[in-house]
């Protein structure tokens, strides 16, 4: 329900035009509630209605009954109380009927023209207080209840000034006619006290509609009034409602800090490093786990009376540590020795961050015992320092072992061919043969000290190869030009066939021909009939070399074996054919530093086929 | 007047093989058992070639190859290493201190000569 008349737009009764018009343009809601609130007040004054006007015309039959014709004068009643009967049956039926602002307009209009036709009913009574036979007193009487009626109507019905001014209007101006022109009833005070009580009824109008207006707009004031407590109070609900969910929030959200807090203390608490947080400032122990303690050996509430610089068992450590710090927010993995008051110091690796606790600038470090692993590292340490040297010591020894082998050899090489060559005069030929029975033992002999020393540094993994440009091509001519005689020696067909244009490689040319002509080599002592090839070609990144003889073969079983330092397949053989057995391992090995392999393809009785292949491009990793 | 040959050589055995080899050979042979006196030699005869052992008392061949380079009065005379240290490396240590050539041990004494005669005929 809305009002739209403010109290400044009230009307301001100055005047009777204004006096019953409705409200200086009164919204159309004020309007509709205006007319339903005349219709309310319409009702409900009928039974006073009905009484007045039914007891005024009884009143007025009863005076003026035997002055006139009493006939005519019932007549007149009933039609007065005819006209009352319909306010009557009205009021039982419209008194607790809601009354639509719709409803309540057609019932003001009916209203009006009821009052209208009343008033009229009302001054049809003139008629019969005009007759001669009236006394003076009668008509006295009847104008004076009249007018008592039109005042009292003017009260009543006040909230419907034109339905009262319909009512009262036939009265007034019969009356008026009637006081003015019968000039039978001289008394003027009289017709004064008939114009007064006029005035003061058409004033009492006024007033009452004025008052009535007013209170309605009170009414809607009240109302607005409260509508806004109303919206006040919802406002106020609301807002009371809305605090107490942020206080359960605020009460909820600090329980679950407060878990947080306490599940993160005990993560802390529970981790198994020492956990502490020392003041940015002054470095003093603002928090410190358990394992701080432990680490430290000492009553907890002791480390809180420590500084950072306490801790640290060398103050160089301690103010490297905090130089990273500034350079860094964040410190990982440094290694410090923190003091240990009982007993050797603590190796820790210590990670820091700074932070904010409690609002003050801080630095959070986790420590790390790490003595441990530190004595570990120390003994790995002295262990690697420990077995390089022992390892320098082999090379020293290997060294030595080759210069000091090779001197009395140089001399037992020296004289035999001094005197063969007969520097020291002719020999007969039973001495020059024994000559070269002690050249060919001593070349043996260098042989097997060249293969044991070669197998020592390959062990030692010293056996260094040059990494070097060579043409393969260069290797097997090499290798043909030394193993041919040999070849030839035993009656053997010896071919060699090296695919043109093979691009140039790179590794150690020398120790790839030691491979060759230990293979070749091989390949001729066990061969007694039939022919030693070589075959090398390159297919794609790697060099293919095949040496292939009509010697005994290999059994399968003794394949794998032949590889290995001191064997050969039959041992008994090494008397018969000489060698160490060392050649084919030390072969093996230096492939396998080229990063490459061997193969072997043999059938017993047939031959064999030994297969190297290795990388054109020997990799430098093999090569230290 | 033939050729001179000064042989630094600590070995007797050795010495005596080259001697024979040498004279044998028609060269006039100058001695030193050590590498100062071999250094102090080279510098007294000047001879035309210089076969140096390395392994030596007092100081080694390397660095008594190093002085007679080091001395324009000696610094043309070729030197040829004769030494046991036959491993990776060694022909290169003795290149890098002044050899002209390299022979490892044991040699074979017709190798030698090969050699010396490739350098002073």
């Amino acid at each position: 329900m809305r009002f739209t008349l403010s109290r400044a737009s009230r009307p301001r009764a100055r005047g009777k035009r204004e006096i019953f018009a409705p409200a200086a343009k009164p919204g159309p809601a004020l309007e509709d509630e205006l007319r339903v609130a005349q219709s309310v007040h319409l009702v409900s004054q009928l039974p006073a209605l009905v009484v007045g006007n039914c007891g005024g015309a009884a009143v007025a039959f009863v005076a003026l009954m035997h002055s006139t014709d009493w006939r005519l004068l019932l007549a007149w009643l009933g039609l007065v109380w005819m006209l009352c009967l319909p306010m009557a049956v009205n009021w039982f039926r419209l008194k607790d009927r809601p009354a639509p602002e719709q409803v309540s307009r057609r019932r003001i209009r009916r209203a009006r023209l009821h009052s209208l036709a009343l008033g009229a009913a009302w001054a049809l009574i003139l008629v019969f207080v005009a007759q001669s036979e009236v006394p003076i007193e009668v008509r006295l009487l009847v104008t004076v209840a009249m007018l008592v009626l039109g005042l009292g109507a003017s009260i009543v019905m006040a909230p419907l000034p034109d339905a009262a001014l319909a009512y009262m209007l036939p009265v007034l101006v019969s009356m008026l006619l009637f006081v003015a022109s019968n000039d039978q009833t001289p008394l003027h005070s009289h017709t004064i006290l008939n114009l007064f009580v006029a005035f003061a009824s058409l004033s009492f109008l006024r007033q009452g509609w004025l008052s009535f207006r007013r209170s309605l707009e009170s009414a809607g004031e009240r109302a607005r009034l409260a509508e806004a407590r109303a919206r006040e109070v919802e406002l106020r609900h609301s807002a009371e409602s809305a605090l107490r969910i942020s206080q359960e929030e605020v009460q909820s959200t600090s329980a679950t800090l407060q878990t947080i807090q306490r599940r993160m203390q005990s993560i802390v608490e529970a981790l198994p490093y020492p956990v502490a947080v020392f003041a940015k400032d002054d470095a003093h122990v603002l928090y410190a786990n358990e394992r701080s303690a432990e680490l430290l050996d000492v009553p907890l509430p002791r480390v809180y009376e420590l500084a950072g610089p306490d801790f640290f068992a060398e103050r160089a450590e301690y103010e490297q540590f905090l130089k990273r710090l500034e350079a860094s927010d964040v410190v990982s993995g440094f290694e410090a020795r923190l003091k240990h008051p009982h007993g050797t110091d603590v190796w820790t690796r210590l990670s820091a961050i700074v932070m904010t606790y409690g609002g003050e600038s801080a630095v959070l470090s986790t420590i790390e015992d790490v003595t441990e692993r530190k004595r570990y590292e120390l003994e790995l340490h002295a262990a690697k320092e420990q077995a390089e040297a022992a390892n320098r010591a082999k090379s020293q020894f290997l060294a030595n072992m080759s210069h000091e082998l090779r001197t009395p050899l140089n001399a037992v090489l020296g004289y035999a061919e001094l005197m063969a060559d007969g520097v020291y005069g002719a020999l007969p030929d039973s001495v020059l043969s024994v000559l070269g029975r002690i050249q060919a033992n001593s070349r043996h002999l260098l042989g097997l000290i060249n293969d044991v020393l070669d197998l020592s540094r390959i062990e030692a993994g010293q056996l260094a190869l040059a990494h070097e440009p060579y043409a393969l091509s260069d290797i097997v001519a090499s290798v043909r030009s030394a193993a041919e005689p040999l070849a030839r020696a035993k009656h053997l067909e010896f071919r060699t066939q090296a695919q043109p244009g093979m691009p140039a490689g790179t590794g150690d040319a020398r120790r790839l021909t030691q491979v060759l002509l230990n293979v070749v080599g091989n390949a001729i002592k066990f061969t007694d009939t039939g022919c030693v090839e070589i075959r090398a070609c390159c297919d794609g990144e790697r060099f293919v070399v095949e040496v292939q003889d009509t010697g005994p073969g290999i059994e399968q079983k003794d394949q794998a074996r032949i590889f290995e330092e001191f064997q050969q397949v039959d041992n008994t053989s090494t008397r018969n054919k000489g060698g160490s057995g060392l050649g084919l391992a030390i072969s093996h090995h230096i492939i396998e530093l080229h990063g490459g392999a061997f193969d072997l393809e043999s059938v017993p009785g047939r031959g064999s086929i030994f297969r190297i292949a290795w990388p054109t491009q020997a990799s430098l990793e093999a090569c230290p | 007047m033939s050729k001179r040959i000064l042989i630094v050589e600590d070995t007797e055995d050795n010495l005596q093989i080259l001697r024979d080899l040498l004279t044998h050979s028609g060269y006039a042979i100058l001695e030193a058992r050590d590498g100062a006196t071999g250094v102090q030699a080279a510098l007294q005869h000047v001879p035309d070639l210089v076969l140096m052992d390395i392994q030596l008392p007092v100081i080694d061949g390397y660095e008594a190859t190093r002085r007679i380079k080091s001395n324009p009065a000696t610094a043309t005379i070729p030197i040829i290493a004769v030494t046991s240290f036959a491993l990776a490396g060694d022909e290169a240590k003795t290149r890098a201190a002044g050899c002209d050539g390299y022979v490892s041990k044991p040699y074979s004494p017709r190798s030698v000569l090969q050699l010396v005669r490739q350098f002073i005929g």
